[in-house]
């Protein structure tokens, strides 16, 4: 129900995340940031796993060809539909004919999603609609969204408007744990990966974030083993300069790793610009799986104040 | 086997075991038995073998990582090492030309001829040690440490998918075009990897890989 | 009494009426009164003012969370579906939007109060068709 009228480029489809495909070489691509995915799912009705599309640059424009439902969270974007203003994170309905345009974000989050009433239609492949670049299948025939193509909505007609959710705080720093790697730094290094300021480099984007600081050296060199690897993970090439996997990460690496940024972290990470700055934060076990549970928590009474007022309307 | 094996943290969604001792064949069979017996357990979404260790992901994060963690180790004492399954694919491969634009770098480093280099890289029958990388890559075992070639200072941005490649002391075929840092000696025209197909990858840890010279262009 | 405070009365007591001339004659004393004509505050052929209502209880909130700045401040034009407030219920907010285009006269709530449904939010005065 909706065409592709501009891209300035890198917007996908993605829902969140292929798993179970790893043995095969296939990492988990979707969403760089999870949680506002499911959000703008949950605004819709929509199951938190709908896919939906991940804008990266701006600006970006659609035309609906049919009425449907939307919605839009991530970065706020001064969004309007046919020139009406939309307010971040919230649910619209769109009728024919209409044009939604996103402008530059404002300060703050750096990723737009948007969802659309019962989900991107397009076929699941290995069990996820996520876009897999490399190799070139799932979301929309494995590629970015050129102007002209055209998407399908799952369940349109199913859309209400009129109201969106308070948006997450983004916060910093971005909690890790440490990995195998992190005892062979040299104790210098150590306190550097907490106490820098680490800057996104331009070189950065969904398969990793290459930062810039304070260079980072082991006690004696190392060498690894190719070894499975999952999103968040904090590699140390011989550079010395951090490289964190993102969304796009493969599945295995052969570089010493120091930390893993917590997965309840890993939308905040997601939604940084380029050039920004992070900090890492140690964390243990407990406060992880805490965090994770809290973001859990989070979504579940969303999805129950957005249904109340679905059924009012 | 002497040495302990390694347990790590990969944050809350995974745990990788490392077995202790050099990536000798008798080694990654044992990771393949212990990936069987793992992959059945409730809490594990997934056993991803690698090169002499296996990464095992959660659906969710358990509340307490310890006992999961012992019944690695005491899997694998127990595991005993798979047989190979028997089953070897050969390629064929066009050696040299513009699908081997790096062929000239690994004769120079090795002091070797062309003919060599593809004499000692057709010899042996290399085990598929585990899959990765991207979709359907086979991280290979048993390549002749003579025609060992340094990864490249400056990764190549793109090559295409059947560049048939030597990294330091391992040899690969890419499955899809992606950048790589190893150095790309020729080109196979075999699909490893299609999505439609349950499973979706060619080669499973345990099959065997066999380099036929169909061409050599000089 | 003195004739500056019968003035002040009798200007009081005319202001609540429609009475153009008063004339008030008493003793040798005649005070004059005469009301200047009424210039409407606004010009006659607008429609009357429309009051927005909460589509439902909530806590009256001037401006979106994330975003600086109330939506909509008297005197602002705005367009039909226009977002002209939020309504916050925990972590849901709920719009209040412009049910006609037109300008703002009147903000009728407080920011931070708690409104029911119903509880007028804005005056807006319509605007006149093209």
């Amino acid at each position: 129900m909706i065409e592709i009228v501009a891209t300035a480029g890198l917007a996908t489809v993605q829902d969140l995340g292929r798993s179970g495909s790893l043995r095969y070489g296939v990492g988990r691509a979707g969403a760089m940031d999870r949680v506002s995915l499911a959000a703008a799912n949950l605004l819709l009705g929509n199951e938190e796993d709908a896919a939906g599309i991940e804008i990266q640059i701006f600006p970006f424009t659609l035309c609906f060809t049919g009425p449907c439902g939307f919605a839009l969270t991530g970065a706020d974007c001064g969004a309007k539909l046919d020139g009406t203003n939309l307010l971040p994170w919230s649910a619209y309905t769109a009728t024919t004919g209409q044009e939604l345009t996103l402008g530059l974000p404002s300060p703050g989050p750096s990723r737009a999603y948007l969802a659309l009433s019962g989900g991107v239609d397009v076929p699941e492949v290995l069990g996820s609609r996520s876009t897999q670049l490399r190799g070139a299948f799932g979301g929309l025939e494995g590629r970015a969204l050129q102007a002209g193509d055209r998407l399908s909505a799952a369940a349109p007609g199913t859309g209400r408007g009129g109201f969106g959710l308070v948006p997450p705080k983004l916060g910093d720093p971005v909690r890790v744990l440490p990995a195998a790697e992190y005892d062979l730094l040299t104790e210098t290094a150590q306190d550097l990966v907490w106490s820098t300021a680490w800057k996104i480099t331009a070189q950065s984007d969904r398969y990793g974030y290459r930062l810039a600081g304070e260079t980072l050296t082991f006690a004696e060199p190392v060498e690894m083993l190719s070894h499975g690897i999952v999103p968040g993970v904090i590699q140390l090439p011989p550079s010395g300069q951090p490289i964190v996997q993102m969304s796009d990460a493969q599945p295995s690496g052969g570089y010493p790793k120091i930390g893993t940024v917590i997965d309840a972290d890993l939308w905040r990470l997601g939604q940084a610009p380029i050039g920004g700055r992070i900090r890492f934060a140690r964390t243990t076990w407990s406060e992880a799986v805490a965090a994770g549970e809290a973001l859990r928590r989070w979504l579940a009474e969303a999805g129950r104040l957005i249904r109340l007022q679905r059924g009012r309307t | 086997m002497t040495g302990t094996p390694k347990l790590s943290l990969l944050g809350t969604m995974a745990l990788l075991f490392e077995a202790p001792g050099p990536p000798v064949l008798e080694s990654q069979q044992r990771i393949w038995a212990l990936s069987r017996a793992a992959a059945d357990w409730p809490e594990i979404e997934e056993a991803v073998p690698g090169v002499n260790n296996l990464m095992l992901t959660f659906r969710t994060a358990p509340r307490n990582v310890a006992p999961l963690q012992e019944r690695v180790l005491a899997a694998w004492a127990e595991a005993k090492p798979i047989a190979l399954q028997g089953r070897v694919l050969e390629l064929p491969v066009v050696y040299g030309g513009d699908g081997g634009p790096h062929l000239p770098e690994v004769t120079a480093h090795t002091g070797l001829s062309v003919d060599d280099v593809i004499d000692l890289h057709t010899a042996p029958t290399y085990p598929v040690y585990a899959l990765g990388s991207h979709p359907g890559y086979c991280y290979l075992g048993g390549m002749d440490k003579r025609i060992a070639t340094p990864r490249r200072k400056v990764p190549v941005l793109s090559i295409p998918g059947g560049a048939v490649s030597i990294g330091g002391e391992q040899t690969g075929v890419s499955a899809s075009a992606g950048p790589s840092g190893w150095n790309t000696i020729g080109t196979t025209s075999l699909r490893f990897f299609d999505p439609e197909r349950s499973p979706p990858a060619l080669l499973r840890p345990g099959d065997a890989i066999r380099f036929r010279a169909e061409k050599v262009v000089r | 009494m003195s004739s500056v405070e019968q003035v002040r009365i009798l200007s009081r007591w005319l202001e609540g009426t429609d009475i153009a001339l008063l004339e008030w004659t008493r003793g040798g004393e005649t005070i004059t009164l005469r009301r200047d004509p009424v210039r409407p505050a606004v010009p006659p052929c607008h429609a009357q003012g429309e009051t927005v209502g909460a589509p439902s209880a909530g806590v009256f909130r001037a401006a979106h969370p994330a975003r600086a700045g109330a939506l909509a401040r008297p005197g602002q034009r705005v367009r039909e579906a226009d977002p002209l407030a939020v309504l916050q219920v925990g972590a849901l907010l709920i719009h209040v939007s412009a049910p006609v285009a037109g300008t703002v006269q009147a903000v009728l709530a407080e920011d931070g109060a708690v409104v029911g449904y119903g509880t007028p939010l804005f005056r807006l005065m319509k605007a006149a068709a093209p």
